[in-house]
């Protein structure tokens, strides 16, 4: 019977512990190794649909509060702007992209990931020749890891 | 000194908006939203910077802190930018103002999106710097701390030219 009401007594106790610590203990998604995987699987998949002309992917990784700041634009773009761009994207489906991996970090639920890429298509089939380098910023949002913001850059000639 | 300005005129503006209706009590009891406490922390790093003083970034540093900025090719951590001042290289003649794009939050990370503007390195010279640059915050044990972010030169754009 003790025991039995330890283990009640144990089960009240983690009920109440805050599931942020729970979850950050014992989650393997939040580790450096698994995250990073997760992450850019995710965002392999990302630019795959997007070369397709298929935003989806993005769009579907998006965590509220999403806002990034793309070269083109003075200001950092919304998910409203991205679920826009969807229908807009539709036929832009010849991109011809590389992507490199370059560093990744991780604190509690927080991630950033850095990759390069090289474009040598474009999504309308103009052969181009763009690098890039790019950082997002990941969030750990309901169990899953989402892209919260970022910004990328023409790749800077440094001599 | 002109990122006090901007920090002067930032607090001006909060204080601006919250006077509407409220009591001094409060406004006083408010606590900063991390909005607030990011920007302050980000005008504190760059006014520091400008006298030469990079300890004040170091010490708003996360765990894991990586950034990437546009002179090097990959991101370096909290040795290489120690080592390297912020870029600074010890100078303390830099004359640099700030102003405020975008924030956005998510749990317990936040991004934070910014333009600065050099009209003098630190050595001295006189220049004509527009960056474009974010910053990753992770909320630490309670206290924001920044985890990393990439700067690039303000891209030529029609409503630039």
């Amino acid at each position: 019977m003790k025991m039995k009401f330890a283990g009640l007594c144990l089960a009240a106790a983690m009920a109440c512990t805050p599931m942020s610590l729970a979850d950050e203990a014992t989650n393997p998604d939040l580790e450096y190794e698994t995250a990073k995987d997760i992450i850019w699987t995710k965002e392999l998949g990302i630019y795959a649909g997007r070369g397709e002309g298929n935003l989806l992917p993005y769009v579907e990784n998006l965590a509220t509060g999403y806002s990034a700041w793309p070269p083109h634009m003075p200001t950092p773009n919304s998910a409203e702007d991205m679920h826009a761009s969807v229908d807009r994207m539709s036929g832009m489906d010849q991109e011809e992209l590389a992507m490199e991996f370059v560093s990744f970090t991780l604190n509690g639920t927080t991630a950033i990931i850095y990759y390069q890429t090289h474009m040598t298509r474009s999504g309308n089939g103009d052969p181009v020749d763009a690098r890039y380098e790019v950082t997002h910023t990941w969030t750990y949002e309901d169990g899953v890891w989402k892209v919260l913001g970022g910004m990328a850059r023409s790749r800077p000639d440094r001599g | 000194m002109k990122n006090l300005v901007c920090a002067f005129v930032f607090t001006l503006g909060l204080a601006s908006c919250q006077s509407g209706g409220i009591s001094e009590d409060a406004v006083a009891e408010a606590p900063a939203s991390a909005e607030e406490v990011i920007w302050s922390k980000e005008l504190a790093i760059y006014e520091a910077r400008g006298e030469g003083d990079i300890s004040v970034y170091l010490e708003n540093t996360a765990d894991g802190f990586s950034a990437w900025p546009p002179f090097t090719d990959t991101p370096y951590g909290r040795d290489v930018l120690e080592a390297i001042g912020g870029g600074t290289n010890g100078g303390d003649q830099e004359e640099l103002t700030m102003e405020l794009v975008s924030f956005t939050q998510n749990g317990d990370s936040a991004i934070i999106y910014y333009q600065t503007h050099m009209t003098r390195s630190a050595d001295g010279t006189p220049v004509d710097y527009r960056y474009e640059v974010t910053h990753t915050w992770a909320n630490v044990d309670g206290e924001w701390q920044v985890l990393g972010g990439m700067a690039r030169a303000m891209p030529e754009r029609e409503e630039n030219q």
